[in-house]
């Protein structure tokens, strides 16, 4: 595994993306070596990220995964409402102190970006849901269709048969006649790998109790949510049974932050083939510090790399990678953080003739809503999310406010107001129960509890964007991602709405609306004189978007730099907007099609 | 304070069997643990702990032990407070600092281990089962648990 | 069939915990006997699983002349050797498998593949594809699943060696249990291990067998059809054993005893899986990829045990051992040791049963996730850390339907449609 080689391709990434192009090339032949900034893939990764995550005093998404002051991560538990002017960040001089104290981001506001990511090989996966929807056909066309936004560099249609792909390598549990909700249309006889996962109790309740309401011309059907875990295998067109060897879902209610059993879909899979082709090699603990170009080619020469041995640790080594072509794939606030930082020939950055990298960040922000069904719903029972309503993310009111897609959650007030602890605590500390009077509360109360989540669609913005902090470093030196975020009056109408839907889908089921306990503040806004609260999905977009007009994105519809010929930058960062689906599958659909791309271009 | 009554004073305190808090073939060891982590200088006051083996003999001679627990040991602040964090040990296998009231706002000071967590009695008593850890199969959330009750062991 | 000693100390169940095994038999057992006054979970109850883990070891292993004994001529063909494999019930077509003839198998073994165009070697990868098992000879173990007849019978009789036949069957999954009043064997299946003898490597000190080694091409990554053949000794052995009164099976595992050292425990001498020169391998760790077979000098795997087998285990271990090396002190089978045996201890406790020992693997068989090291002591994760009944627990038809502790019906195929 020597850096003097000169490979075909060199991705800064192990995660999603960087794992399906490697795997891609490497098929095709091609010579890879992927930089992998955090930890490597090896056996006792489940049992060492379950056992961190067990004892956890707090659960969050990221919880499994101790914090890497060499290639650090942010934390939901930072989250803070930001002052104005926001305090600076404390003991920047210091980055371990400095990161646990107030966060890896440097959160200038006036919103504090909700969402985060891991780094390591495998990248995010490790905690995603498993939810694999696909965009509809608008939500690349909305400003054509309606006024707002962008148009992406591409049609439904282009990026189909990518889904198809994508949703074979990830094992996708669907049943393709729920899935044709506002013009998404499958490719001839398409089955997908698995059958529909079985729906919860809940969400029967509110299939039921939601039949005959609708809002805004939509009814709210409730489906199936297409996702990346292990259910009843369909025997495919070829008239073989899907197997890819790992166990079905036994309903572990833990999909974020790990699933135990791998029933769900981790990058490491791809990764794994990837590094059985044989022409794929990897460097873990090895963080992309800067981009080399020939300033008269404008052609990527180099990426230097810096390298350490223990999470909380010095540098250990150094060196610098070449390839005949470059892919970032590092996460959206990483790959532009990269390129931004990497000003020493280029003042704007590499790869930012347009202005636009670091710009446009969008998350899902999420409204949650929870209470109390009149009769049990038994939450915390099987996957975090089996069931969501689709059809209020499309309609003509998306000129004029966000749409949302209705994620039903199955683990109760949990992630709202931090169920069972937050509730026990109070039933046991402040009522005094105890015995039978405690067992009879519980059997009353937590098996009433459920949980709505409204994903809200974020429009890119300019003003939404990150830099690389001038101030305030890593424990390798790199520059922490400092961050200026806010949602604009499109998206909070959304959460109008979102709030109003909420009142009609609760009333439609008898159900009891709770405010009690609610756990995350940090997002906290007002809207027409009411107040409201975002929580980050998870999901992290725009920072390096795509386009067909190089002055107003940073790379053409095959995710290649407008400004460097040898240069790919793909990921979630690659949307240039949002829409309201888990960008997960067509982040990996957009990495299959880059593939294709970065083939035909070595093979000219 | 001896096992046997700690086994017998967390009986009262969770509502569960003995069966399930020192079963006679015991693949989990669970009490002795948690009296264990009780018993580590540092963890709770010096003394209060034999205060409650103390109070818990007065509860448990008293012929309604639901009723002398009452009397005995939540109506001391000390002892009930105590006697909370020991019900939260069992439900979720986690420990609060006893220097604070236990509320809505507490936060886990720490986990005491995996196996703790995982015998959490919390998600039984619902019907299910801790997040992250489930023995059930495939497709068992379609339909409603078959029953809540503490489940007796054999 | 001679015997050593007069005695049938194991038959005297007032005081079953103190006696001591002094026979070697034939015949298979067809449940545990746990008599009424074993009371002590961990010495106790777990002896009288322990020996019946030994009876079936010894019964399945006795020649298939059961005229001869146990390692009477040193090695000796065995029965289990003569049971259908995995492939054979599982057709790549969905097809019925062949009638049942102890006759016609364990003419030749042929380790191979199972399926047509597998992406994974599936008989070098342990399960769930973490990855294969390299010895000091930088060779692949090569792993092989055996049924008894009462388990193909009723996949054979309900058709559950095709998708379809398995998404039909609309009753529960429920394998004879074995049961001792009415003496009625219930499902066994055998999970064997396997080493290519070489250099290094004492074939006295192993069961072998002469096999036929084949390779299939993975062409995407340029791994070439290859067949040779070879002598493998055994070095791991697992038998599940479904009951009536464990419903949950019994999970007996045994192995070589050269395999690797036992955490914490002295590593001087020579092992199968283990260098103690090799200081800068990672422990229990999956081999660097690409996984080819025919890959020359890759790095050998360093495996160590991180749960010592039990005292009382070992104990009878002991006194096994000098009943074969009594029949003959070449005997290769007082190289064979009890790791363990698991069992639902509660087993109405559904749907788990509550297992004892709450963790347990096999070195050459589970040797990845045998736990985690932390400031020096083994940490094992709930729900990750190897347990027999843990994982099985999950496993399911191709329909999704609990499919009674066997991942074997997920690997049947799809009957194609007719053409038209």
């Amino acid at each position: 595994m020597s850096t003097t080689q000169k490979y075909d391709a060199i991705i800064v990434g192990g995660g999603w993306a960087g794992s399906t192009i490697a795997w891609k090339l490497g098929m095709a032949g091609k010579k890879v070596l992927i930089l992998e900034a955090g930890i490597p893939f090896q056996s006792d990764n489940r049992e060492e990220f379950v056992e961190t995550f067990f004892m956890a005093t707090a659960k969050t998404p990221e919880a499994p995964y101790s914090q890497n002051y060499n290639a650090p991560r942010p934390s939901v538990l930072d989250i803070k409402q930001i002052s104005n002017p926001p305090a600076p960040p404390p003991d920047c001089g210091n980055p371990i102190v400095s990161i646990d104290k107030g966060g890896y981001f440097i959160q200038q506001g006036p919103m504090p970006f909700g969402s985060t990511y891991e780094r390591l090989a495998g990248g995010t996966s490790w905690h995603w849901l498993g939810t694999c929807l696909r965009l509809m056909p608008n939500d690349l066309k909305l400003y054509s269709t309606y006024g707002v936004g962008v148009d992406w560099p591409m049609t439904y249609d282009d990026l189909s048969p990518y889904y198809d792909e994508a949703e074979f390598e990830i094992g996708v549990s669907a049943d393709v006649d729920e899935q044709m909700i506002h013009g998404i249309t499958f490719s001839p006889d398409y089955i997908y790998p698995m059958q529909r996962i079985p729906p919860s109790v809940l969400d029967q309740v509110l299939t039921e109790g939601l039949k005959d309401i609708v809002i805004d011309s939509n009814p709210l059907t409730v489906t199936g949510t297409p996702a990346g875990r292990n259910g009843v295998s369909n025997i495919m067109n070829d008239g073989t049974v899907y197997n890819n060897g790992r166990r079905l879902c036994q309903g572990n209610t833990n999909c974020t932050p790990i699933c135990p059993i791998q029933a769900k879909y981790d990058a490491t899979i791809t990764l794994n083939k990837a590094l059985q082709t044989g022409n794929v090699d990897i460097l873990y603990q090895t963080v992309a510090s800067n981009i080399l170009i020939d300033t008269a080619s404008g052609e990527v020469t180099g990426i230097e790399y810096k390298q350490y041995q223990t999470k909380n640790g010095p540098q250990t080594g150094a060196g610098t990678a070449t390839g005949s072509r470059y892919i970032i794939a590092a996460h959206a606030i990483e790959a532009a953080k990269l390129l931004l930082m990497s000003n020493s020939q280029l003042e704007a950055g590499i790869a930012n003739i347009s202005g636009q990298v670091g710009r446009n960040l969008m998350d899902h922000p999420v409204n949650l809503s929870w209470g109390s069904m009149p009769d049990p719903v038994y939450p915390f029972r099987g996957p975090l999310s089996t069931s969501g309503i689709e059809t209020t993310r499309d309609g003509s009111f998306r000129n004029t406010r966000a749409a949302y897609r209705i994620e039903i959650g199955n683990e109760g007030w949990n992630w709202p107001a931090g169920s069972p602890y937050t509730q026990l605590q109070g039933y046991v500390g402040e009522q005094g129960l105890f015995g039978q009077d405690l067992i009879n509360q519980i059997q009353h109360d937590f098996v009433r509890q459920f949980r709505l989540g409204y994903l809200i669609e974020q429009l890119p913005e300019e003003t939404n964007y990150i830099v690389p902090s001038t101030t305030c470093k890593d424990n390798l030196g790199i520059p922490r991602p400092e961050i200026h975020y806010n949602l604009d009056e499109y998206t909070r109408a959304g959460f109008q709405a979102a709030e109003e839907a909420s009142v009609t889908i609760f009333g439609a089921v008898n159900a009891i609306p709770s405010t009690a306990n609610r756990a995350a503040t940090g997002g906290e806004f007002t809207y027409q004189n009411e107040t409201y609260y975002s929580s980050g999905a998870g999901h992290v977009m725009g920072t390096h978007r795509m386009g067909d007009d190089k002055d107003t994105s940073v790379t053409d519809a095959n995710m290649k730099s407008w400004d460097h010929n040898n240069l790919y930058i793909v990921g979630c960062g690659s949307f240039p907007t949002s829409a309201t689906a888990n960008p997960t599958l067509t982040m990996m659909a957009l990495a299959f099609k880059a593939s294709d791309a970065i083939i035909a271009d070595l093979n000219k | 304070m001896t096992l046997n009554d700690f086994a017998n004073l967390s009986v009262v305190l969770t509502g569960y069997p003995l069966s399930t808090i020192l079963p006679q073939l015991d693949t989990q060891h669970q009490a002795q643990e948690f009296l264990d982590f009780l018993q580590t200088p540092g963890n709770v006051p010096a003394g209060e702990l034999d205060n409650l083996a103390a109070a818990w003999q007065k509860a448990a001679g008293s012929g309604d032990p639901v009723q002398g627990v009452k009397t005995y040991i939540m109506a001391d602040a000390t002892l009930a407070r105590l006697a909370q964090n020991i019900i939260m040990l069992w439900y979720l296998g986690v420990w609060y600092d006893l220097g604070a009231p236990l509320a809505t706002g507490s936060y886990p000071t720490q986990v005491i281990s995996g196996k703790a967590y995982k015998n959490g009695l919390a998600w039984g008593t619902m019907g299910a089962h801790p997040m992250g850890y489930s023995e059930e199969n495939f497709g068992y959330w379609n339909t409603v648990p078959p029953s809540l009750n503490p489940q007796p062991s054999n | 069939m001679p015997q050593p000693d007069g005695k049938t100390g194991s038959d005297s169940p007032a005081d079953s915990s103190k006696t001591v095994q002094t026979t070697l038999r034939d015949s298979l057992p067809y449940n545990v006997s746990i008599a009424k006054t074993d009371s002590v979970l961990d010495t106790q109850i777990r002896r009288e699983f322990d020996k019946f883990s030994w009876q079936s070891f010894i019964a399945l292993n006795w020649p298939t002349d059961s005229a001869q004994t146990i390692g009477q001529h040193g090695d000796n063909n065995t029965v289990w050797e003569t049971w259908k494999e995995n492939y054979q019930v599982f057709l790549p077509d969905g097809g019925k498998p062949e009638p049942w003839d102890t006759a016609k198998q364990g003419r030749q073994k042929l380790l191979v593949q199972v399926g047509k165009t597998p992406t994974v070697l599936t008989d070098v990868t342990q399960p769930f594809l973490t990855g294969p098992l390299i010895d000091q000879n930088g060779q692949y173990t090569r792993f092989q699943i055996v049924m008894n007849k009462e388990m193909f019978d009723y996949i054979d009789t309900n058709t559950l060696y095709n998708y379809q036949g398995q998404l039909n069957f609309k009753k529960a999954i429920d394998f004879p249990g074995g049961d001792n009043p009415t003496k009625a064997y219930g499902a066994i299946m055998v999970k064997a291990s396997w080493k290519i003898m070489g250099k290094g490597d004492d074939p006295a000190r192993f069961h072998t067998a002469k096999a036929t080694i084949h390779v299939p091409a993975i062409a995407q990554r340029h791994i070439k059809d290859t067949t040779f053949q070879a002598v493998v000794g055994l070095v791991g052995f697992h038998i599940g054993t479904k009951s009536k009164t464990n419903p949950q099976w019994i999970w007996s595992t045994f192995e070589q005893v050269d395999n690797c050292p036992t955490f914490g425990e002295p590593d001087n001498g020579h092992y199968n899986f283990y260098d103690k020169s090799a200081t800068g391998r990672k422990v229990n760790n999956k081999p660097d990829e690409p996984w080819d077979p025919n890959r020359p000098g890759q790095t050998p795997s360093q495996i160590v045990r991180y749960t010592p087998v039990f005292s009382g285990t070992k104990l009878l271990t002991d006194s096994i051992h000098k009943l074969f090396t009594a029949v003959n002190p070449k005997s290769v089978w007082q190289y064979y040791e009890l790791v363990g045996t698991q069992w639902p201890v509660h087993a109405s406790q559904l749907p788990a049963g509550d297992p004892f020992p709450v963790f347990m693997a096999n070195a050459t068989l589970e040797s990845y996730i045998q736990g985690t090291v932390k400031d020096g002591k083994v940490v094992y994760t709930q729900g990750v850390t190897s347990s027999c009944i843990g994982c099985h627990n999950g496993a399911t038809t191709l329909g999704g339907r609990t499919s009674d502790f066997t991942y074997l019906l997920r690997t049947a195929a799809a009957v194609k449609p007719p053409k038209k």
